[in-house]
């Protein structure tokens, strides 16, 4: 559904991604791994048409996504930033609703776009804070509604830009459990993140971004190894199994 | 059959709510509204000549079926000649400086922006005093006032898209504003300096402080009618300006071209901004603080908040205007009063509003 062919991506001259052939398809939740500074969110900004790509092309269903238009290109792909401050304190049922500007018939809501929107929010428990204003709540709460926002876009890519930095533990757990929920409904799920156990935990599939290329892809089980932790992350870690699941997880040290 | 029944409550109550928030902000519009027409007939009355309430209506059936009676010809005159224009032009400039101001500062995601702190009316001001020291006709003053006020702008949000790469992006905005408006303000006092003392000199320091005195009913129009096609323009973005609330690359993710709508607002702002210029000078503070106002009443969203700017915008400038011909013998500069004001109120709304905007 996603394909980046011989895609080089950077800023001007400091190119960051150099020609990597990557393909992604629906069901799946990619995990973006790399170092700090290694361009996973170049890579993103390319994606989502922010930046444009040095060379190489990005194909959307086929389609190149510099043929698309800004609207058309919100159809396919919603994008959820980390949770941030707002300058002006909009409601939270407001800042949900913005997902669906798009899909508005004659430029503001219609009642069929507060169902749903309400819709979303029930879908994501978060009905209980839907009328409070979004600078009054918590990070974790924050970011749940911009999940909220993308879902209400109804597309079929997600891309999520660390989408548990800052949260503490609970909440990093919260969003895992919500994005395991948006691969069941078939939704293509691309995200970085600093912590490989999250890839173990959710991922289907893990993308390691190391010196400008794409070191592995695959399943998290078979890319994720001791060697990898020390060649990305420069660290003497260990990936153990635990022995009550089959879930594994990384150790530094 | 229980969970049914209370599922339907629960919704049912949901829709009531939804019903009653709907309901107290529409309010708030009719309320404005209303408030807006009483001191719009409360400015009918008052002025040197005086004229009651009872005076004021019945001239208004009359003239409406047709017919003024000899007794209220000197009402009637006084009425639509001079206050009926003066009212019209202040309530429009009230409302084109406010919501411009609101446009802005959805648009450039910062609360302490308007068009006059951005430089368009030192720029407009300084294309007006190029036009009047070159003996101009009015058409071209207008469109002098204009150009300078949006290239005033424009520069003020290269330079800070050029220098604002880190750190706080509102107060580098609002700094080369700043920068900006000192340049302009200099190419003004050159252009005062070398004015024909006699003759022009006077009439740039007089346009540029600005009076509605000698407003005419074609006036009125002239100003009217545009500023209402500029309101209609910039409402038909209230929804795309929320999104725009949250950066350019969220809203361009979220579907809205950034890039288009903000071209359309300057330009439109600064037509309906310069237009108002040309009328009563450089008006500062107003289309700072009637959206901050505005705002703590009924919210940032702007398919309220641009509304009822407007009507605000309207009703305090009108309110100037009337304290401007009413307070002294003579009268006062508008533009003089709205600063004398306009300071102390933003004080205390920054104070109140400190905590979030």
């Amino acid at each position: 559904m996603l394909q980046c062919r011989k895609l080089t991506c950077g800023y001007g001259k400091k190119i960051t991604i150099k020609d990597i052939d990557l393909s992604f398809e629906k069901g799946e939740v990619i995990c973006l791994l790399g170092s700090n500074g290694v361009g996973k969110t170049t890579f993103f900004k390319t994606l989502l048409g922010f930046l444009k790509s040095v060379s190489g092309e990005i194909f959307l269903l086929g389609k190149p996504i510099s043929n698309y238009s800004k609207k058309n290109l919100a159809k396919h792909i919603a994008y959820v930033p980390q949770a941030h401050q707002a300058p002006f304190d909009f409601s939270i049922k407001d800042v949900v609703m913005m997902g669906r500007t798009i899909h508005f018939k004659r430029r503001v809501p219609s009642s069929k776009d507060w169902e749903i929107v309400d819709q979303v929010i029930d879908e994501l428990g978060i009905e209980y804070m839907k009328d409070d204003s979004f600078m009054s709540i918590s990070g974790g709460e924050r970011q749940m509604v911009l999940i909220a926002r993308a879902l209400a876009q109804e597309s079929d890519i997600i891309i999520m830009d660390e989408p548990t930095s800052n949260l503490d533990f609970g909440n990093q757990s919260k969003i895992l459990q919500v994005i395991k929920k948006l691969k069941e409904k078939n939704k293509l799920i691309i995200m970085t993140t600093h912590s490989p156990n999250q890839a173990f935990e959710c991922g289907t599939e893990v993308v390691i971004f190391n010196d400008k290329k794409v070191l592995g892809k695959g399943n998290p089980d078979d890319i994720i190894t001791d060697q990898l932790l020390k060649q990305v992350y420069d660290i003497n870690g260990k990936v153990y199994e635990l022995h009550d699941s089959d879930l594994k997880v990384c150790v530094s040290c | 059959m229980d969970v049914r029944i209370a599922e339907k409550v629960k919704v049912e109550k949901q829709v009531e709510k939804k019903e009653k928030l709907r309901i107290n902000k529409t309010w708030f519009i009719g309320l404005m509204l209303v408030l807006m027409i009483m001191v719009i007939m409360l400015s009918l009355t008052a002025g040197r000549y005086e004229i009651s309430l009872n005076e004021l209506l019945s001239t208004i059936m009359f003239k409406l079926k047709g017919e003024v009676p000899d007794s209220l010809r000197q009402v009637e005159t006084i009425l639509f000649q001079v206050r009926l224009p003066r009212v019209i032009t202040s309530v429009f400039i009230g409302a084109a400086l406010s919501i411009s101001g609101t446009a802005y500062q959805s648009m450039f995601k910062n609360p302490m922006v308007s068009p006059d702190i951005l430089g368009v009316s030192v720029g407009a001001g300084f294309g007006a005093a190029l036009g009047i020291i070159f003996n101009r006709g009015y058409m071209e003053i207008q469109l002098l006032s204009f150009a300078f006020g949006l290239l005033a702008v424009t520069v003020t949000y290269i330079i800070s898209h050029a220098v604002g790469k880190t750190g706080d992006k509102i107060i580098v905005l609002v700094l080369c504003g700043m920068v900006i408006r000192t340049v302009f303000q200099a190419f003004i006092s050159i252009t005062k300096y070398l004015a024909d003392p006699e003759d022009s000199l006077p009439a740039i320091t007089f346009w540029l402080m600005g009076s509605l005195s000698a407003v005419t009913l074609k006036d009125a129009l002239y100003i009217g009618i545009p500023t209402t096609i500029g309101i209609i323009i910039l409402m038909r973005y209230r929804w795309q300006l929320n999104v725009m609330a949250f950066g350019d690359e969220e809203a361009a993710s979220l579907g809205v071209d950034t890039s288009i709508i903000r071209k359309v607002i300057i330009v439109v702002s600064t037509i309906i901004v310069s237009m108002s210029i040309s009328v009563c000078g450089t008006i500062g503070w107003v289309g700072l603080i009637i959206p901050h106002f505005a705002r703590m009443i009924v919210g940032p969203d702007n398919r309220m908040l641009m509304p009822f700017s407007i009507l605000i915008g309207g009703t305090y400038l009108l309110i100037m205007d009337d304290v401007a011909r009413t307070m002294l013998q003579v009268e006062i500069p508008i533009s003089i009063l709205t600063s004398i004001i306009g300071a102390p109120i933003f004080v205390l709304l920054l104070i109140r509003s400190r905590r979030c905007w």
